[in-house]
C-alpha cells in the first residue's frame, strides 16, 4: 500500500497563503515608507550603525550652527578692528601734521582734541559687545576698557582666549583678549596716542611720540590677520562639514534605506505569489470518489 | 455448527460486521471536518473455526472493536512542538512591543534627545553669556530624563501586563488540567469496559477531546504527556511538575513576589517560575524576567553613566556667576537600578549651568568639555552613543533571532501536524471505497441469507409433494 498523503489540504494551503501574505506585507511596507529597516529586528546590525550616522549627522549640524555663530563673532571682531584701524590712520595723519614746524601751539592743540576724540572711540570699539558678550574681555564678561579720570585707559579683562570645537576633535580659537589686541598699560594704542596727545599739547618734539603710536599700529594690524585668517579656516571648514554630511547621508541611505526598483519587484512577485497561492487554494478538494459513485444501485 | 441454519448465522456475522462498518464510514464522514477528529477503523477477525471430524467449518466474522488511528508518540511530539512555538510567540510579541520603543529611524528612539542635550552645552559653549542658550540646555536635560523615564514607564506598563497575561494563562491552565484528569476517569473506565468485550468506541472519542485539551494545554504551558494503563495520561509541565496524575489534577498558582512586584508560578508551595519552559506562560515570563529586564538595566545604566559623567563635569565647573558647579542631573541610586526611571534634571535656573572652568563668565570651556563627554568612554570602554547603539543592536537581535526561531518552530509544527493529518485524517476517498466495499459485502450476505431461506423451501417441500 502507498503512502498515505495528508488528505486536510485546507491546513496546508492556509499556511502558504498566510506566508505569501507577509511576503506582500513587507514589500508593501518597504515600498510604502522606502526603508528596508523599519525596525531595529529587520536589520539589527544596520539600526545600530544608522544610530552612530544619525548622532553624527547631529553633530554636523551643531558643528555648522557653532561656525555661523563663531563666523558672525569674527566678523564682527573683523569689522571693529578695520574701524580702530582706520581711526589709527587718521590719528597718525594729524600726529604727522603736528610734527609739521609750521604748526602753531593752537593748531597743535586742535589736532590733540582730535585725537584724543579718536582715543574715546577707539575705546568704545575696543568695548564691542556681540550678543552681549564682549569681544575683546578675554573670557571675562566685564566692560574691558576703562578710561580713567587723567585720560589713561586701563585694561579689566582677563587675557584667556576662549574657543569653540567646529569639527570633530576641532576646536578654534574664537578670540583674542583685549590685551593682546590693543596693548596693555605703557605698550597700548591707547598709551600711545595719550603720549601723542600730551606731546602736541606741550609743544615738544613728536618723534618718539609717533614711533610709538607707529609700532600700536603695526600690533594692531597685525592682530587683525586673526580675525580675517580664522573666518576663512571656518569657511573650509564648513565646505569639508557638507561633503561628510553628503557622506554620511549616503551611508545611512546604503544602511536603511530600500532599493525602489528592488522592492517594486519583490512586491510584485509577492503579489503573484499570493494570486498563484489563492487560486491553487480555490481549486483544492472541490471532488472526490463521492462524486463519481452512482447515486442509486 | 453445520448445516443451513449454521449457514445463514455465519451470514448474519457478515451482516453485523457490515453494518458496524458503515456505521464507522458514515461517523468518519460526518466528522471529516471536526478539530482533532481522528479516523476510526473497523477491528475484524475471523470468528474460532469448528472442527467436525477431520473437517474444520468456518464460522463467520467476529468485530473486535473499533479503533481510532492514532500516533501517541506523534501526538505528544506535537504538544512539545507546540509548546516551544507558543513561547517564542509570546517572547516575540512581547519584544516587538520594546523594539518599538527603539526605533529611531522614525524618531522614537533615544539618539535624538541624546545628540540634543550634548549639542545644547555645544552651543552654549559658543557663547557661554547667552541666556537663551543656557535655557535650550535645560530644556533638552529634562527632554533627555523625561525619555528615559518614559521608557521605563512604557517597560514597566508591558511587564504588569504580562502579569495579567500570565494570571489568565494560569486559570486556563488549571480549567484545563481538571478537564483532562476528568476525562482521564472516563477514558480509563470506556477501556475497562471495552476489554472485557464491549465494542465501543466511546474511548476514542474522549481521547481525541482529551488530546485536543492537551493541545490547547501544551500551548500555555511546556508539558510531558505519559501514557499510562487504559488509555490514560499524566501530564508533567516540561521540568516535571505534576499538572494531571490518574484522576487528579494539581492547581498552578501565581503569587506576586514582594520584592520584584512580579507573579510567580507556584505549584504547591515551590516556586517553579525559573523553570518552566515552552508554552505562552514561559515566553512571557522569558520575555519578562529576561528580555525586558535585560533592557531596563542598559537603559539604567546608559542613564546613570550619562548623569554622573555630566555631574563629575559640572562640578568641576563653574557657574555665570562665579560659584562653583553644582550637578546638572539628580545623582542616580549608586546602584544604577531605577537610575533610568528617577532620571531629573537637578539644577533650576539656568545661570547655574556651570559653562565655565574658570570663574570668568565668559568661559564656555567647560560647556564644551561636558558636550565632549558624548563621545568619551562611559561603561565598558563606550561613549553613550556607542552603547545606545548596542542596545538597539542587542534588541533587534533578540527581536529578529526569536523571530526566525518562531517561523522554524512553525513549520516543523506545521510538518508534524501534517504527519499527524496524513495518518489520522479522514480521506472521503478512503471512505467512499469503504462504502461501495462494504455495501457490496452487506448485499452478498443478504443474499446468501435469501439462498438458505430457498433451500430450507425446497428441502420442507419434499415431503409435501
Amino acid at each position: 500500500m502507498s503512502i498515505r498523503v495528508n488528505p486536510n489540504l485546507y491546513q496546508e494551503s492556509l499556511s502558504e497563503l498566510a506566508l505569501t501574505r507577509q511576503q506582500e506585507d513587507t514589500a508593501l511596507q518597504q515600498v510604502s515608507t522606502g526603508l528596508r529597516v523599519n525596525t531595529p529586528s529587520d536589520d539589527p546590525a544596520a539600526a545600530a550603525a544608522n544610530v552612530g550616522v544619525q548622532s553624527e549627522l547631529a553633530n554636523i549640524d551643531q558643528y555648522t550652527s557653532n561656525i555661523t555663530s563663531v563666523s558672525a563673532q569674527l566678523s564682527v571682531g573683523n569689522s571693529t578692528l578695520s574701524s580702530a584701524v582706520t581711526l589709527l590712520n587718521q590719528a597718525i595723519t594729524y600726529g604727522t601734521q603736528g610734527g609739521n614746524s609750521s604748526m602753531t601751539q593752537a593748531n597743535k592743540n586742535t589736532l590733540a582734541t582730535e585725537i584724543q576724540s579718536i582715543q574715546s572711540e577707539l575705546v568704545s570699539l575696543a568695548n564691542t559687545t556681540y550678543q552681549g558678550q564682549y569681544l575683546f574681555a578675554g573670557t571675562s564678561n566685564v566692560q574691558p576698557f576703562q578710561t580713567n579720570a587723567d585720560g589713561t585707559v586701563t585694561y579689566q579683562g582677563n587675557s584667556a582666549t576662549s574657543s569653540a570645537e567646529v569639527a570633530p576633535g576641532t576646536e578654534v580659537q574664537t578670540s583674542l583678549p583685549g590685551s593682546q589686541v590693543f596693548g596693555n598699560g605703557a605698550n597700548s594704542v591707547f598709551s600711545a596716542l595719550n603720549q601723542v596727545v600730551t606731546t602736541l599739547q606741550s609743544g615738544g618734539d613728536l618723534t618718539t611720540a609717533m614711533t610709538n603710536l607707529n609700532t600700536a599700529y603695526q600690533g594692531l594690524t597685525s592682530q587683525q590677520v586673526f580675525y580675517g585668517n580664522s573666518v576663512s579656516n571656518l569657511q573650509s571648514t564648513q565646505s569639508f562639514l557638507s561633503t561628510d554630511k553628503v557622506e554620511l547621508s549616503t551611508q545611512q541611505n546604503n544602511l536603511i534605506s530600500v532599493n525602489m526598483d528592488e522592492a517594486v519587484t519583490n512586491l510584485e512577485q509577492a503579489e503573484t505569489t499570493r494570486q498563484a497561492a489563492l487560486s491553487a487554494a480555490g481549486k483544492i478538494g472541490q471532488n472526490s470518489l463521492l462524486d463519481y459513485l452512482p447515486t442509486t444501485s | 455448527m453445520g448445516g443451513l441454519s449454521g449457514i445463514n448465522s455465519i451470514a448474519l456475522s457478515g451482516l453485523s460486521v457490515d453494518e458496524a462498518a458503515l456505521n464507522v464510514t458514515s461517523n468518519n464522514i460526518a466528522n471529516v471536518n471536526t478539530p482533532g477528529y481522528t479516523r476510526e477503523t473497523l477491528d475484524v477477525a475471523e470468528s474460532t473455526p469448528e472442527t467436525v471430524g477431520q473437517i474444520s467449518y468456518g464460522t463467520g466474522v467476529t468485530l473486535q472493536g473499533i479503533k481510532s488511528v492514532r500516533d501517541n508518540i506523534l501526538t505528544s511530539r506535537i504538544a512539545e512542538e507546540n509548546g516551544q512555538q507558543t513561547q517564542s510567540q509570546g517572547y516575540v510579541n512581547t519584544m516587538t512591543q520594546v523594539e518599538a520603543m527603539f526605533n529611531d529611524d522614525s524618531g522614537s528612539g533615544l539618539q535624538s534627545v541624546l545628540s540634543g542635550f550634548y549639542n545644547s552645552l555645544s552651543s552654549l559653549s559658543t557663547n557661554p553669556t547667552s541666556s537663551s542658550l543656557r535655557e535650550s540646555v535645560i530644556t533638552s536635560a529634562q527632554n533627555l530624563a523625561s525619555a528615559f523615564n518614559q521608557d521605563s514607564t512604557n517597560l514597566q506598563t508591558i511587564s504588569t501586563s504580562l502579569d495579567n497575561q500570565v494570571s489568565a494563562d494560569l486559570s486556563q491552565v488549571n480549567s484545563l488540567t481538571s478537564q483532562i484528569a476528568q476525562l482521564n476517569v472516563q477514558i480509563g473506565e470506556a477501556n475497562a469496559a471495552s476489554n472485557s468485550g464491549s465494542n465501543s468506541d466511546t474511548a476514542g472519542m474522549l481521547q481525541d477531546q482529551q488530546s485536543q485539551l492537551v493541545q490547547t494545554l501544551s500551548g500555555l504551558i511546556g508539558t510531558q504527556v505519559t501514557q499510562t494503563t487504559n488509555g490514560m495520561i499524566t501530564v508533567s509541565t516540561a521540568n516535571g511538575t505534576a499538572l494531571v496524575a490518574g484522576n487528579q489534577s494539581f492547581v498552578l498558582q501565581g503569587q506576586t513576589d514582594t520584592t520584584t512586584g512580579h507573579l510567580d508560578v507556584y505549584s504547591g508551595s515551590t516556586n517553579i517560575t525559573s523553570s518552566l519552559s515552552g508554552g505562552d506562560i514561559a515566553g512571557l515570563i522569558q520575555a519578562r524576567d529576561k528580555g525586558i529586564a535585560g533592557v531596563q538595566s542598559q537603559l539604567d545604566t546608559l542613564a546613570a553613566g550619562i548623569s554622573n559623567t555630566v555631574n563629575a563635569q559640572s562640578t568641576a565647573g563653574y557657574d555665570a556667576s562665579g560659584v562653583a558647579g553644582v550637578d546638572l542631573f539628580t545623582a542616580p541610586p549608586a546602584s544604577g537600578a531605577g537610575a533610568a526611571a528617577t532620571m531629573a534634571v537637578n539644577i533650576k535656573q539656568p545661570s547655574q549651568i556651570a559653562a565655565a572652568s574658570t570663574v570668568a563668565a565668559g568661559d564656555g570651556s567647560n560647556a564644551l568639555a561636558m558636550a565632549n563627554l558624548q563621545s568619551a568612554a562611559m561603561t565598558n570602554g563606550q561613549n553613550p552613543i556607542d552603547y545606545y547603539s548596542n542596545l538597539v543592536s542587542t534588541v533587534g537581535n533578540d527581536v529578529s533571532e526569536a523571530t526566525s526561531q518562531n517561523t522554524a518552530q512553525g513549520l516543523v509544527l506545521q510538518q508534524l501536524q501534517q504527519q499527524q493529518s496524513s495518518e489520522s485524517g479522514v480521506s472521503l476517498d478512503e471512505e467512499a471505497v469503504n462504502l461501495i466495499q462494504y455495501q457490496q459485502a452487506y448485499q452478498a450476505s443478504a443474499r446468501v441469507i435469501s439462498t438458505v431461506s430457498t433451500l430450507i423451501t425446497t428441502l420442507m417441500s419434499m415431503g409435501v409433494s
